[in-house]
Order: C-alpha cells, then structure tokens, then sequence
C-alpha cells in the first residue's frame, strides 16, 4: 500500500480530541500489523502489530501551513528479518503529558513508503528522517 | 564484544533457524573473523545435521578449507591477527566448495574481495538438513582467535554479490538477505550478548570455553542504520458544495416531542431536620434626606388695614319743632306733663325726615313712643 492517514484522524481533529501540537505525538517501527482505516485506537492496531523498540515522541513539532513537521527521530530497535513501518500516534491526553492507555492512544497515520520502507531493522539506533518536501510529515490540503 | 577462542575445542552452538536448508542444497556461510598468532588453523563456521559436519569454512596452515576438502594447500592465505570477512558457498549440484574472503581494514579501505576454489578439490554433494550451527571449533580445526559474526543463505552467493559486502558493516551483509545473521558485537560470555538480527536462530550452548574478545574497529554492526525516512503524507481536504436556498420562508409544521417520563421513586417517612440556615442580611444604607427639625419663627403678619370708606351719617339737628299738644285729660294719676321731647334719628321714620328739611310733618302715630320721653321734646 502507501502511506495512509487513518480516517479517524479527521474525525479527531474536527472534535478538538486530537491536536497535533499539543499532545505527545509518537512514532513507532511496527510489524505483523495490516493497516485499515478506520481503526481509531493503538489497541485495535496492536491486536495484531508489534512495536519495535520503544516509540519515540516527535519533538520540535510545527503545524505551520496544516502541515506537520518535527525534528528528525530515532528509534532503538531489536534486531528482526521482517518488515516493519511507521506508525504515528497520538500517546497522550489531548492536551498532553504522559501516556494514556493504548485504548486511548488516537491513531494518525501508517507509513510504509519511502526510503528504506518497509525496514527490517538492526540492533540499535535506528534513524527516522523526515521528508523535507512540501508534505513533511503530513500535510492536510 | 566479539567471543574470544583459545585453541581447542570450543565452540558455541546455534540452533538451524531459518537455515536447515543449508545442509541439502545450495548454500553460502559467512564469518566476521580474526585468527590468533601462534597457530595456524582455525574452526570458524560450521553447519551440522546432528553430529556430522555437513558444510563448513575453517583455516589449516592458514588455508581455507571445507568438510571432506583434501585439496593440498586449501584456498588462500589468510595472514594473522587482522580481521577477515570469509564466506564459503556452493551450488546445489556436485561441485568443489567456492571459498572467498576479503580483508577488513581497519580506520582504512577493506581490502578487495577474493574468490576461488582450492586447487584440486574435489566435489561436494548434499547432505541433510542443518541441525546446528557451530561457531568456533569444528571438524575442519579446532579454535583459535575471535569471532564477531555469522551469517547462512540457502543460495548460493554469486562473486558479484558478495562483492557489495562492502567491509565496513553488516548492512551490506543483510543487504544480500541472509537467512539467519548474528551479531557477536554485544558478546558478554556465557550466552550472553548474542543478537540475531535476521531470521531465527538463536545461541544453545556453548562447549569448552570462550572469553570476550575485542570488535573490529569501526566495523558498524547495525543493519539499521540507514534507517527510514517515509515520504511525506498528503491528506487532502475534499469540500461539499453548499446549496443556498435564497429568500426562503421557513414555515416548518410544529413538532411534537414525546416527554417520557420516568416514575420517580420518593422515600418516604424521611425526618427532615435541615440544619438552621444561616442567612446573612445585609441591610442597604438608607438616605436620609433632611433631618432637621423645624423651629419655625414666629411670622409676622403685617396688616395694613384698608381705608375703609365710613358712611357718614348725617345727623339732622333740625330746629325744634313745636308740637302743639292737645292733651287729654288724664284719668289716672297726676303724671308730669311733657314739655319737650327730643328727636333722635332714627327716631323718626325716614319718610318724615328729608335730609337738610328743616321741617317736618309729624303724623300722629308715627313717632315712636319709646323714643318720646318724657321732657324729651
């Protein structure tokens, strides 16, 4: 497939419970996960997905534009022979501070195109570098 | 840290994973190592099904040798104490072991790859499937130096392929899609710090002993360090298209909305003993407007009487008149005669009286007999 945002995501933004700047937004390597879009909650991906390492969350995050930008990431992984993408969610409360329940965590978005996606992942620091382009992160519009 | 061999037999043993394969057809090994000054031969990487070795990659005098490899001087020779990427491979079909190995370079460029089979080797078959992996001493040498990683294809590797193993890392190893690679970067002894990094294998045992040893130097042993970097998501925002209904009346028909109401449940025979409600009051200042006592002075009232207009009235003193008396003859008493009366206005009746006359008619009677007194005239 290619990189997909979940539908519940506008949903979440339209009813203020997501809101990109403000509450922790989290990047994951996850693998054995099929996406589908209208799963709104991490507990509904994780059901079947497996996150590699531990997220990380996006830091230096901008909205400017409707576009989502953040700094470069970096994940420590564990070793593993299978393909693995990019799961972004929101880990928080709306407003921020620390982890809810996977039952809470608001999907956004699925990310298995780009360079070296999907990616079996080594033991150790694994780099996330974010698109530069027009879309960044994501882009809305 | 990469596992440490003094000579003997020592070894450590990894499960087939993903890699039974191995033993019954075309295959490739490869070995991340060092070989120890003192001696020359070396088990590096073995394959085993049970407790026979099947394939396999080991050093005698220095030359790469395999199972059953009676060629006289093996392939190549590696020199010692530096570290060497070396690989064994061979096709399905009945052929002599294909040995290659390339030297590691450290804080420099990896040497070039070597590719080739011994001299007079004979042909090799297949064997059974894979039971065991051994890393260190083998049927081939017993071990001697240090072993940082290893890694088993069920293909056979073309030169061409293994020449993209570029020496610095294991990216370029898993890059080829081992089906079992492992890092002994973390070896910690006994077991400990073993990392598979594809497929399934996984350290058993180890037999003899072993110590920790040092890595290459800068040799990255991270397949993921290249990491991701996803393409940007576009989402796009699709907008309806409003309908405007211009200068619309709404007249809409009333609607009628059911109230269920639920059956409340009161409790009865509740004493209610609210506490005393203190009720604070706050009272509004009052304005007074005057509060002045009245001491009225007294008030003086000036009246100025008015000119009051007094009728004169005029008092007749008209000449006496001279009335002839004719007098009767009294029957009773001896009473004083008049001899004068006097005329008082008003005594006299308005009519007989004209102001300024100087005389007046008397009618008889019509004086008025209080007024005449006698000696009065």
């Amino acid at each position: 497939m290619t990189n997909a945002a979940f539908t519940p995501f506008a949903e979440g933004l339209m009813d203020g419970s997501i809101d990109l700047d403000t509450a922790v937004i989290k990047a994951a390597f996850i693998r054995g996960y099929t996406f589908s879009a209208a799963d709104k909650f991490m507990s509904t991906v994780l059901g079947t997905g497996t996150l590699n390492g531990t997220p990380v969350a996006l830091s230096s995050v901008t909205v400017t534009g409707g576009v989502l930008d953040a700094a470069d990431s970096s994940i420590t992984t564990t070793a593993s022979a299978i393909n693995h993408a990019i799961i972004l969610y929101q880990a928080s409360a709306v407003t921020g501070g620390a982890d809810v329940a996977t039952s809470a965590q608001r999907t956004i978005a699925f990310l298995d195109t780009g360079t070296g996606l999907p990616i079996q992942p080594g033991t150790g620091a694994t780099p996330i570098t974010w698109d530069n382009g027009a879309n960044k992160i994501l882009k809305i519009g | 840290m990469s596992v440490s061999f003094t000579v003997g037999s020592n070894y450590l043993a990894y499960t087939a994973g993903s890699s039974a394969a191995v033993g019954t057809g075309a295959f490739s090994l490869y070995g991340l190592v060092l070989v120890n000054a003192g001696n020359n031969n070396a088990g590096l990487v073995s394959a085993y099904a049970s407790a026979t070795l099947t394939r396999g990659v080991g050093l005698s005098s220095l030359h790469m040798y395999g199972p059953n490899d009676f060629s006289p001087s093996g392939f190549g020779t590696l020199a010692q104490s530096v570290w060497y990427e070396v690989m064994v491979t061979k096709s399905s079909a009945s052929a002599p072991w294909r040995m290659h190995h390339r030297l590691i370079n450290p804080g420099g460029s990896p040497g070039a790859w070597s590719h080739g089979v011994a001299t007079s080797a004979s042909n090799q078959g297949n064997g059974s499937a894979v039971t065991e992996f051994r890393i260190g001493a083998s049927g081939i040498a017993q071990a001697n130096g240090l072993i940082a990683a290893w890694a088993a294809w069920t293909s056979e590797l073309a030169d061409a392929a293994i020449d993209t193993i570029d020496g610095t890392g294991l990216a370029t190893v898993a890059a080829l899609s081992p089906t079992d690679l492992v890092s002994l970067a973390g070896w910690a002894g006994s077991g400990v710090g073993s990392s598979t990094l594809i497929g399934t294998t996984a350290y058993s045992s180890t037999t003899g002993s072993e110590s920790v040893g040092a890595n290459p130097s800068g040799f990255n042993f991270s397949i993921g360090s290249s990491g991701a970097s996803p393409t940007g998501l576009a989402v796009p925002l699709a907008l309806g298209s409003p309908t405007a209904a211009l200068g619309l009346t709404a007249a809409p028909a009333g609607l009628a909305i059911p109230i269920a109401f639920g059956t409340p449940t009161v409790a009865l025979n509740r004493t209610a003993a609210p506490a005393g409600l203190p009720l604070a009051i706050t009272f509004g200042v009052p304005t007074i407007l005057l509060n002045r006592t009245a001491a009225p002075a007294g008030l003086a009232i000036a009246l100025t009487p008015g000119g009051p207009t007094v009728a004169v009235a005029r008092s007749a003193a008209p000449a006496g008149l001279a009335v002839p008396l004719a007098l009767g003859s009294p029957a009773a008493g001896a009473q004083a005669p008049y001899t004068t009366a006097v005329l008082t206005a008003g005594a006299l009746p308005a009519a007989e009286l004209t102001p300024g006359a100087t005389s007046a008619t008397l009618t008889p009677g019509a004086l008025v007999p209080a007024t005449l007194t006698a000696g009065g005239l």
